[in-house]
């Protein structure tokens, strides 16, 4: 009795032994190969735009002047942009996706997005409450060629519609 | 999670402990593993499943090398040693050696790496030192999978803890029952440790802050070193004491990591006396393999430099980190084979000082983010700008208060008052102590709920 | 006596499970009134959330946020700090007489130079408006003798600088000298950010160069404004008063977007608030309209900030309608508003804090003006 365990204890060691040898290695490769395997798909941005049609009922377009004073930039230094923001100027509720492929300019709209961020918090600081807290909620993410700025009740949801793409 | 939070304070961790000691005894070991896991699962679900496929892969590796021998075990040994130590420069490392690439443009590179689980540097040498005890056959050779579990993934010491070794920890799980004594002593240092790093560590944190915003003087400069020595010290030391009176309250012991280490009067006993449980790590796993110092000199010399960068890399993926440790090795070095006689004959006052103006300037190098602001600031503090500033006169007069508090803190004196008191107030000693230890309590939560978050400054470690 | 050496453990055993027993037993507190803000409620948890940590976090700031007696665990804090000799938290400067504050300038536009380009472009574009500029200093420029610290902007060296950047043809007002001149007198509050309606009416009876009529009606004895909140610090009260003006006319106020139209400035509800400064028109809007029965036939258009509310009810007698606009709020074309309402004046009043450290102002004037 305790000689079969013991040969089945030997065996199943065999085993893990095997599968530590080769286990390992490949774990290391896989590591390290890691970031040259991940793709970036590349989603055009039309359908971004119906994938966020549910959100926008309650808010509106953006002009593209709004957009250059409110984010202080140049939209040359997107590509393109989707913009909605809130019907009321009271309320802080917007959804703003840009999209550039050139990974420095990404990084400046972004940079930018979360200024804009910041001067919306200083704008109803101690006044709008509600408002303070959207801000505090707001999602500013750079996902592929895309910087995403979202700010309102659903801007969890909202993101994770926007990742899936 | 972390110690110093309300949620932490006040609900998890009387939540735990009532649990704990309601248990029956044979339960406890299996409540701390799963109490621990829950612990690290808390900030995210798949670091603890990280660390759940590292203790099953060293657990089982352990026990093949016991039923190994000759080559096959050497090289079993190997391959895991080699993957630990994979695995924390991956995530250490990795991702900055990229991003140096990246900005040389010689590569392109498209994901971003996942962040190192927090702790990792912390518990991976604990699975480290298991493994090489285990080949070295210095463990007993009966082992409990769940006692070796716990070993890595106990709470108190996970994130941050004291790197205790694996006899002295899986000893104390023979015997679990109630130690009113240490249990109190626990409370005293949670309490107190908790008071280091919410009230002292922070505030420091802001005077440095502050005087970093200022332009550089040789006052701002000097200040801005102290305020940072205090608020590294009383950031870590606080820490450990929340974790070794975590580890009391739950009936364990753990080593102490820190011995008033700016009283040090040469190099090697301020390694004696700051993170000991580290320098202690690197001298029995790295240092003493490699040949320690029962070797030729050029051989030591060598062996100290290895140790030492290691050391610094350890503690961070950035250049002034590697200078930092090698920096520490090198002044080893010399202490060793050239200034001795020296130190010898100098007054231990003449020692301190040097030791400690030594280790300011260490710290120099280890808080600027680069190596020519770390210049910058040392010329500085050496007479390349103005001596003061108005500002920064006003700025450290504001603080004057609790870098006095600080530096009395960082020194035996309370302790000493603490036991002169003992010895002559006899009853009232023990009631004086609970009124300083109640409004000490009272004063962490006012800064718990008051304060800013300030993160601990080994956390991404 | 072994039983006083687990003293401290008993303690923290107690007040351990004490905090378990309050939690389970008081309920949530939703609002506070102190900070001005919704507190966390219990989080619900998702699979989502619980694996990516979210909702761990979400649950301490719902544990930070229903600490029992938050706020008077922060005033501890702040009278600990204090008692240990700091004398500026934040950015604010605690002082015997009050707190000062003062706000870091904008990095990229330090002296106001750009501001200062815009609101000249705007008098090119609109050469037949008389425009006027009403720049406040803040407690921390007039009183810069109680600083201990050398406050970061010199107010006064800032202010003549601005005023020597805008165009010869914009009216500047000299408040700094005007309110130097009344410095004895309670001209800012000591707890809250603005100045008070004294210091608004000597400005105003500048602007208007007039001697200015009022009655002056205490509206709140104990008000704590937003700088004592913000540091948890409660030992200055101020008084704050309506000046109502003797010769004030009939007037409309039409609050635009908001769709609320009322017949008084203020906002009775709000004088006993936490916020007792909302008073003046209920807080900020992006745009306010207001008609008045007023002879004069002048209408002005104001581009303000907070302080413009305590300082515009003087003007009621003197314009038949005022329109006001506050540039963080509102983003629509200024020229149509301008050639809507027949605008014949223009005035800009501003406090040095916020003037310097928010940029729609000249945002809104240079879209205007493309």
């Amino acid at each position: 009795m305790g000689y079969e365990y013991g040969i089945r204890s030997r065996i199943i060691g065999e085993h893990m032994k095997k599968v530590i040898q080769i286990g390992l290695p490949l774990l290391i490769i896989l590591a390290l190969a890691f970031p040259f395997f991940l793709t970036k798909k590349d989603v055009p941005i039309a359908q971004l735009q119906e994938r966020i049609t549910r959100y926008t009922q309650e808010l509106q377009p953006q002009s593209s002047q709004r957009i250059e004073s409110s984010y202080q930039l140049h939209l040359s230094n997107a590509e393109s942009f989707i913009a909605y923001g809130p019907i009321s100027y009271m309320n802080v509720e917007e959804i703003t996706i840009f999209r550039q492929q050139d990974q420095t300019k990404r990084k400046e709209l972004y940079q930018k997005a979360w200024k804009h961020i910041e001067q919306q918090k200083k704008s109803f600081e101690g006044y709008g409450i509600t408002q303070m807290e959207l801000l505090k909620k707001a999602r500013v993410v750079e996902a592929g060629n895309y910087i995403f700025c979202v700010v309102g009740e659903h801007a969890d949801e909202i993101l994770t519609a926007l990742k899936e793409e | 999670m972390s110690f110093d939070t309300i949620f932490f304070i006040f609900t998890w961790l009387p939540c735990c402990l009532l649990l704990y000691y309601v248990l029956p005894k044979r339960w406890k070991l299996g409540y701390l593993l799963v109490v621990s896991y829950l612990f690290y699962a808390w900030g995210n679900l798949y670091r603890a499943l990280f660390l759940l496929f590292l203790t099953g892969l060293h657990i089982q590796t352990v026990k093949l090398l016991d039923n190994l021998s000759g080559k096959s075990r050497m090289v079993l040994f190997v391959e895991v040693l080699v993957f630990d130590v994979f695995a924390l420069c991956f995530f250490k490392y990795y991702g900055t050696i990229l991003n140096e690439l990246f900005a040389r443009e010689l590569l392109q590179v498209n994901a971003q790496l996942p962040n190192a689980p927090l702790g990792i540097s912390f518990y991976m040498f604990s699975l480290i030192g298991y493994l090489i005890d285990s080949y070295r056959g210095q463990l007993p050779a009966k082992k409990n999978s769940f006692q070796a579990a716990l070993y890595i993934a106990f709470f108190p010491k996970l994130l941050m803890g004291p790197i205790c070794r694996y006899q002295q920890f899986v000893q104390q799980l023979e015997d679990l029952s109630f130690q009113p004594r240490l249990f109190d002593t626990g409370a005293s240092r949670f309490i107190i440790g908790l008071a280091q790093k919410v009230v002292l560590a922070n505030t420091f944190a802001r005077l440095f802050q502050q005087l970093q915003a200022t332009p550089l003087t040789m006052l701002g400069a000097w200040g801005m070193t102290l305020a940072f020595a205090l608020q590294l010290y009383f950031d870590f030391q606080g820490y450990s004491q929340m974790a070794i009176g975590l580890s009391n309250l739950l009936g364990f012991t753990m080593p102490e990591n820190f011995h008033y280490p700016y009283l040090a009067c040469s190099i090697k006993d301020f390694w004696n006396r700051w993170h000991i449980t580290l320098s202690h790590w690197f001298r029995d796993y790295v240092y003493f393999p490699l040949g320690g110092s029962r070797v030729s000199w050029q051989r030591h010399i060598l062996n100290l430099m290895i140790v030492w960068a290691l050391t610094g890399l350890w503690h961070g993926a950035n250049l002034t980190f590697l200078v930092w440790g090698c920096y520490y090795g090198v002044l080893l070095i010399l202490e060793k084979y050239i200034w001795y006689p020296l130190q010898q004959k100098l007054p231990k006052g003449c020692n301190w000082a040097i030791t400690l103006c030594l280790i300011m300037i260490g710290w120099v190098f280890f808080y600027s983010s680069s190596l020519s602001q770390a210049c910058q600031i040392l010329g500085s503090m050496f007479g390349s700008a103005n001596v003061a500033s108005p500002l920064v006169v006003s700025v450290l007069g504001q603080y004057a208060g609790f870098l006095l508090i600080g530096i009395v803190c960082a020194t035996p004196l309370m302790e000493a008052l603490d036991f002169l008191l003992n010895m002559y107030l006899n009853r009232w000693y023990y009631l004086l102590r609970l009124a300083v230890m109640f409004g000490l309590l009272l004063i962490c939560i006012a800064f718990l709920v008051g304060n800013t978050y300030q993160s601990f400054l080994y956390f991404a470690f | 006596m072994k039983h006083h050496h687990y003293g401290t453990g008993i303690l923290f055993c107690c007040l351990l499970m004490l905090s378990l027993l309050v939690q389970l037993i008081m309920p949530d507190v939703l609002f506070s009134k102190e900070e001005n803000r919704r507190l966390a409620t219990l989080p619900q948890p998702t699979l989502r959330s619980a694996a990516d940590g979210s909702y761990a976090k979400q649950l301490e700031v719902y544990h930070a946020d229903q600490f029992l007696n938050r706020y008077r665990w922060m005033k501890l804090q702040t009278r600990i700090l204090l008692a240990m000799g700091q004398t500026k938290l934040q950015d604010i400067t605690i002082t015997k007489e009050g707190l000062l504050q003062e706000v870091a300038p904008l990095s990229n536009d330090v002296n106001g130079r750009q501001s200062a380009d815009s609101i000249n472009a705007f008098q090119e574009a609109h050469a037949d408006l008389q425009l006027s500029f009403l720049m406040v200093p803040n407690a921390i420029g007039i009183y810069k003798e109680r600083l201990h610290t050398p406050a970061v902007m010199d107010q006064e060296q800032l202010f003549y600088q601005f005023y020597e950047l805008l165009d010869d043809r914009i009216q500047t007002l000299d408040t700094f000298q005007l309110l130097t001149d009344h410095k004895e007198e309670e001209l800012f509050y000591r707890s809250d950010h603005h100045w008070t309606t004294l210091a608004a009416s000597y400005a105003a009876s500048m602007y208007l160069q007039q001697k200015l009529d009022y009655q002056v009606v205490v509206s709140n004895t104990h008000f704590q404004g937003t700088l004592a909140h913000q540091l948890a610090y409660d030992q200055f009260e101020d008084h704050l008063s309506l000046f109502l003006m003797q010769n004030d006319p009939d007037y409309v106020v039409d609050y635009g977007s908001e769709g609320k139209k009322t017949t008084t400035v203020y906002d009775m509800e709000k004088q006993m608030d936490s916020d007792a400064y909302a008073v003046y028109f209920g807080g900020n809007h992006p745009l306010i309209h207001i008609s008045t029965t007023s002879q004069e036939d002048k209408r002005l258009l104001v581009f303000k900030d907070s302080y413009a509310n305590c300082f515009l009810p003087f003007l009621l007698p003197y314009y038949s309608e005022i329109t006001i606009l506050d540039p963080r709020y509102y983003y629509e074309d200024i020229n149509q508003l301008i050639l809507d309402s027949q605008i014949s004046d223009v005035l800009f009043l501003y406090n040095m804090n916020t003037f310097f450290s928010d940029h729609s102002l000249y945002e809104l004037l240079s879209a205007s003006v493309e």
